[in-house]
């Protein structure tokens, strides 16, 4: 083998960004579970939960995966920490959507009429949140051709920033519904109330997770220069 | 000394000129065909113009090194078929070397192994005040000079690359802007080195302020050529888009360009230095035959200087394009902009390095240099490994190649 050969490393921007797209894919049947679950079309919510979690078990092999492309002895143009932080945290993600998925499947929880429209709402947001954060990943092979500078490196910036105002946001609507929910607290059964606050609270830590992963990502960004 | 005895020297040194174009210049044109800047046929030809020119025009420098920079011929004056059959010795001892390193995946240098064969000749046979033991200190520290020179100057080269041209908001504008500066350095160092105390065989010295004028002038015409081209190939090619990545895409395509002349400079850079491998042992030996002494003053012949360059091209023609594929195949981590700045750098720490004498390995300074851009943050990851590998060869190299050449010699003088 010539010498040459032996002295580039693998990427580990190849399956971080792959890992990226796995979780992506958990996050686009958040709203499809949702709906099935407000439609209370118990069957389709056990399916849809079928499937994330068989998206999630993939991200976690691609993440496996990952550990043996940063092998020690390695120079990377980022620090190999940021890299495990980053994808720990994508894999939060696709973790929590698997919790939500299974807590919807655990019982036949009926979520009141009146505030559905608000839910909705508030999913939304967090799909958005997680979205962006997984988008700022995508950008990676980008920013290495700019070796992490310019343009580049402040578009994902902005996307960070926005990210975390998301996750601001998503925190201060899910406090709302949670006390609008409250209200009803004589209309509805103690434990319904129970895991429909549970349910928003997976969601909303959802959003910490895409957010610690962008915060993850800029570090690992801005740091060397 | 008869004929047969130059017949089996050149055919070691044919063997040993062979080598080197069939197994290092994919370091110089590997990374253009694997972004296809150049096809495989083009940079075989380039290569070999290149290597050829490179060799011929300032070969003559190194290979004085290896003839009689290492062991002091004068100590020879008594029997000079010693120091032919010593010289001898050194180029078997070479190619063997070169043979088990690569058996053994060892990134072991043939600059390396003749330099410690032709030491180790010269103190068994003369002794080791027979040896300039100053100029082996200087070669060896520039063993280790040359990869950390190339790596600071890829680093330098690479941050602007990075800060003028990448991360600007408009890159390819920048690109082309700037692109001409680069081509200018390259054209002239280039030129700087084939005219100052290059052209000796065709004109006499030239002073070094009319060959800095002359090289400001060549270096002035390249950068509007390049400037030119440019302007015609935006022109031809549209207003630049918008999404960014794309953009990248275009500024790569400038560095392709670029990066053949860099390809270029490093393949002139390489036959400079390395044609001494295979031609500096028989320099020495055909100035015994011819004249049955020792002489010093004699120049490099440029008979000898032109076999050593058919040599390479001919390893680059037989093989070496073979080599060259691969490498372009398997190396998809360097862009253009990257090999771009790790040629530039290399090609000119080699050149330097020729120009002073100094037999250097081409391969660990363009590892130097690669890593230079590394650390420049220019590619995702290294594997620090073949360093280690490297800096271990430095150290065994000499007393091996010297061990070797010491049996080789005695049975050499044995036989004859």
């Amino acid at each position: 083998m010539h010498i040459l050969e032996k002295l580039f490393g693998k990427s580990p921007f190849g399956p971080l960004i792959e890992h990226a797209k796995k979780v992506n894919e958990c996050v686009d049947l958040i709203m499809p579970i949702t709906e099935a679950w407000l439609q209370e079309e118990w069957d389709k919510v056990q399916q849809l939960q079928k499937v994330i979690s068989e998206r999630e078990h993939e991200a976690d092999r691609i993440k496996i995966q990952l550990r043996h492309y940063l092998p020690k002895g390695q120079y990377y143009a980022v620090p190999r920490g940021d890299l495990f932080r980053v994808t720990q945290n994508q894999d939060n993600i696709a973790d929590a959507i698997e919790d939500y998925g299974i807590l919807l499947t655990l019982r036949k929880t009926i979520f009141p009429d009146g505030l559905k429209a608000e839910l909705r709402l508030f999913v939304q947001k967090v799909i958005q949140t997680c979205q962006k954060a997984l988008y700022a990943t995508k950008e990676l092979d980008a920013l290495l051709e700019t070796s992490f500078s310019g343009p580049e490196a402040d578009k994902v910036h902005a996307i960070v920033e926005e990210v975390a105002k998301l996750e601001y946001e998503v925190d201060h609507a899910s406090h709302a519904l949670v006390r609008k929910l409250l209200m009803l607290e004589d209309t509805i059964s103690a434990l319904n109330i129970m895991f429909c606050m549970n349910i928003i609270h997976t969601l909303s830590h959802l959003c910490n997770y895409a957010e610690n992963s962008g915060d993850n990502l800029y570090h690992m960004i801005i740091s060397k220069k | 000394m008869p004929l047969w005895f130059i017949i089996v020297a050149v055919i070691f040194s044919m063997y040993s000129a062979w080598n080197i174009g069939a197994n290092d210049v994919a370091n110089a044109m590997g990374t253009s065909v694997g972004s296809r800047a150049l096809t495989l046929k083009r940079a075989v030809i380039l290569a070999g113009i290149c290597e050829f020119c490179g060799a011929v025009l300032v070969g003559s420098h190194v290979t004085d090194t290896i003839r009689k920079g290492i062991v002091d011929p004068m100590t020879f004056v008594a029997n000079p078929e010693k120091l032919a059959l010593g010289m001898l010795a050194a180029l078997i001892c070479s190619a063997i070397f070169l043979n088990l390193s690569t058996v053994l995946g060892m990134p072991v240098s043939t600059t390396h192994a003749i330099v410690g064969a032709v030491a180790g000749f010269g103190v068994i046979e003369a002794g080791p005040h027979a040896i300039y033991w100053s100029k082996i200190v200087s070669i060896i520290v520039s063993w280790m000079v040359a990869p950390l020179f190339g790596a600071i100057m890829a680093f330098c080269v690479f941050k602007y690359i990075s800060r003028k041209i990448l991360s600007k908001p408009k890159p390819f504008e920048r690109a082309v802007h700037h692109a001409p500066y680069l081509i200018f350095a390259v054209a002239f160092t280039l030129c700087l080195s084939i005219i100052y105390k290059g052209l000796s065989h065709l004109f006499s010295d030239v002073p070094l302020v009319t060959a800095l004028l002359i090289s400001l002038l060549l270096g002035t015409l390249a950068f509007m050529a390049t400037r030119c081209f440019f302007r015609t190939y935006t022109i031809k090619n549209g207003i630049p888009d918008e999404y960014l990545t794309l953009e990248y895409r275009r500024v790569e395509k400038i560095f392709a360009f670029m990066q053949i002349i860099t390809a270029c400079y490093v393949a002139f850079a390489h036959g400079a230095n390395d044609v001494a491998n295979a031609v500096g042992p028989v320099a020495a030996i055909v100035s015994i035959v011819k004249t049955n002494t020792v002489a010093m003053q004699v120049e490099v012949p440029i008979g000898i200087l032109l076999l050593g360059g058919i040599g390479i091209v001919l390893g680059l023609a037989t093989f070496g394009y073979r080599v060259i594929e691969t490498i372009g195949k398997k190396i998809t981590e360097i862009t253009p902009s990257r090999g771009f700045a790790a040629e530039f750098a290399t090609a000119t720490t080699v050149l330097i390095c020729s120009k002073m004498g100094l037999p250097i390995s081409t391969t660990h300074t363009l590892v130097g240099s690669v890593i230079g851009v590394g650390f420049a943050r220019g590619i995702a990851a290294l594997d620090f490994g073949v360093v280690r590998k490297i800096v271990s060869s430095w150290f065994i190299t000499i007393p091996l190649s010297a061990g070797l050449t010491m049996v080789v010699f005695k049975l050499l003088v044995f036989i004859y």
